[in-house]
């Protein structure tokens, strides 16, 4: 590989962009060492406009200024990134935007575009992947790009890394849990034996539920990111309009109850096998590697050859999708040294 | 699952000359109740519960029982216990006043047994929750009784929970 300056671009100055932003100031000399190249962020895009600097912007300076970044004198208004990727002269292009789950936009024009333009791509935006999943990967194949969305699942849980890992061996099905928001309700329901309202307003206190948590206790979050699991790690060819799903908002105290008595527990598992995904309320053995509690993720895999495979982790948070992908980077950028840019 | 009954002499190594056709013809020995209370002119009844893998079941089975009778040894009754397996689920709604016992005679209609169920209930007219345990026949597969419980909470507006 060149040994050259590597250029990203970020698209999203949220909460994960900062955070890579901050990992990757913290983690540059280990970064240095690990690859033998410099990283340059070229531009970082915002809805209404950009930070540009083809000789990198100084991540410092966009630390310090805060909420300010836009008074930084490369910051150019109403610069749109769906229409400014293509014209930009960089490697690896980083979608960190909100994800819109009815459509996947913009963050799928963002990923069409930077891969038509020869740009390999990561994205924690899980939309494009659970709407238009094979669209995508032909997209990456027909321009020789790579294209990694660790963080879409799981976050730092190296889940969908099991794919690479596990290739010599046969993924026969997943079951998982996979919204830590609708897992802290239920925790909490069987724990202080509350009921499902309280319990729902106690976590959007805490931030763990949006305002509108529709997404996470409808099942939709998990739906999503069961599909993206299953596509990468059965190679199903699936959208969210293929998983059958039920929420939690009718579930009773008493369910929770009569579930104790009898050792178990209710979760919001995501299933996929037989060639169905099912993302429902089911009982869970309590001594069951699916009985975790709080907002944690776990999934597991079933193998044909080692049995079950669990990992286990945090499914949320900034800094756990931003070290995903700072991961994913290091992957391409070992790639690309055998393959060059 | 196989459960032998004989009788054997009180003297010693008569257990090990039982055991040892069982286990030399691929039998994996659950349990052993020998029971010397019940001991009668110096016979003592025993009961060995072991497994036969489904593809020896014929021919081994056949062959522990010559290589016992071979021995002089007196089996008093041979049982083989279908396999099974297990399900738990709840239902949530209206289940008593959709009739509860339709719901378990339609359960039962296609093979399966409900041997247990629980219920939390405030009042009998109120929703309530109950729990099921249904016993399955390894012959059946589980999928075709959760089929059936998916119809009748359907069409009895019921929530379901299976067990993973």
């Amino acid at each position: 590989m060149a040994n050259r300056p590597i250029k990203l671009i970020l698209i999203g100055k949220g909460t994960v962009g900062n955070c890579l932003i901050s990992l990757l100031v913290e983690k540059s000399d280990f970064l240095k060492r690990k690859t033998n190249v410099d990283f340059k962020i070229v531009a970082i895009f915002e809805y209404d406009g950009a930070l540009l600097n083809e000789e990198g912007i100084e991540l410092i300076e966009i630390i310090n200024s805060g909420d300010e970044f836009r008074k930084l004198n490369y910051w150019k208004t109403n610069l749109i990134a769906k229409d400014e990727i293509k014209n930009i002269n960089a490697d690896i292009l980083i979608e960190t935007t909100p994800t819109n789950s009815k459509t996947g936009e913009p963050a799928l024009s963002h990923i069409i575009e930077a891969l038509k333009s020869k740009k390999d791509v990561i994205s924690s935006n899980k939309a494009p992947f659970y709407l238009k999943y094979k669209e995508l990967e032909k997209s990456a194949l027909e321009n020789n790009r790579l294209l990694r969305f660790e963080a879409t699942v799981g976050s730092a849980i190296p889940c969908l890394a099991m794919e690479q890992l596990l290739k010599s061996n046969i993924i026969e099905g997943i079951y998982a849990i996979l919204n830590g928001t609708s897992n802290y309700i239920l925790s909490r329901m069987t724990s202080e034996g509350i009921p499902f309202e309280l319990a729902l307003k106690e976590a959007q206190e805490l931030g763990y539920a949006e305002a509108d948590p529709i997404l996470d206790i409808g099942g939709y979050d998990a739906a999503g990111k069961l599909v993206i699991l299953a596509n990468k790690l059965l190679g199903w060819n699936k959208t969210i309009h293929d998983v059958e799903i039920q929420g939690i908002r009718e579930i009773r105290s008493q369910v929770i109850d009569l579930a104790k008595n009898q050792n178990m527990l209710v979760k919001q598992l995501a299933v996929a096998e037989n060639n169905k995904l099912i993302v429902e309320p089911r009982l869970v053995q309590k001594d069951s590697p699916l009985a975790i509690n709080g907002t944690l993720n776990v999934i597991q895999i079933k193998t044909r050859y080692a049995g079950d495979i669990i990992l286990t982790g945090r499914g949320a948070g900034g800094y756990e999708a931003a070290s995903a992908i700072l991961n994913d980077l290091l992957f391409i950028i070992n790639w690309r040294k055998i393959n060059e840019f | 699952m196989i459960v032998l009954e004989a009788v054997l002499p009180d003297r010693p190594g008569s257990l090990i000359e039982l055991i040892k056709p069982i286990s030399e013809n691929g039998g994996n020995i659950y349990g052993i109740i020998h029971d010397h209370d019940k001991k009668k002119d110096n016979l003592i009844p025993v009961q060995v519960t072991f497994e036969l893998k489904e593809e020896l079941l014929q021919t081994n089975l056949a062959k522990i029982k010559s290589n016992l009778e071979h021995k002089g040894i007196k089996i008093s009754k041979i049982t083989q216990e279908k396999p099974q397996q297990q399900i738990k689920i709840i239902l949530w709604g209206h289940v008593f006043e959709t009739d509860i016992v339709d719901t378990v005679k339609r359960i039962s209609k296609v093979g399966a047994r409900v041997s247990e169920i629980q219920a939390k209930l405030l009042d009998p007219s109120d929703e309530s929750s109950v729990l099921l345990n249904i016993i399955i026949p390894i012959s059946i597969n589980r999928e075709t009784i959760f089929k059936i419980i998916q119809e009748i909470c359907s069409e009895k507006n019921l929530m379901l929970f299976k067990s993973q």
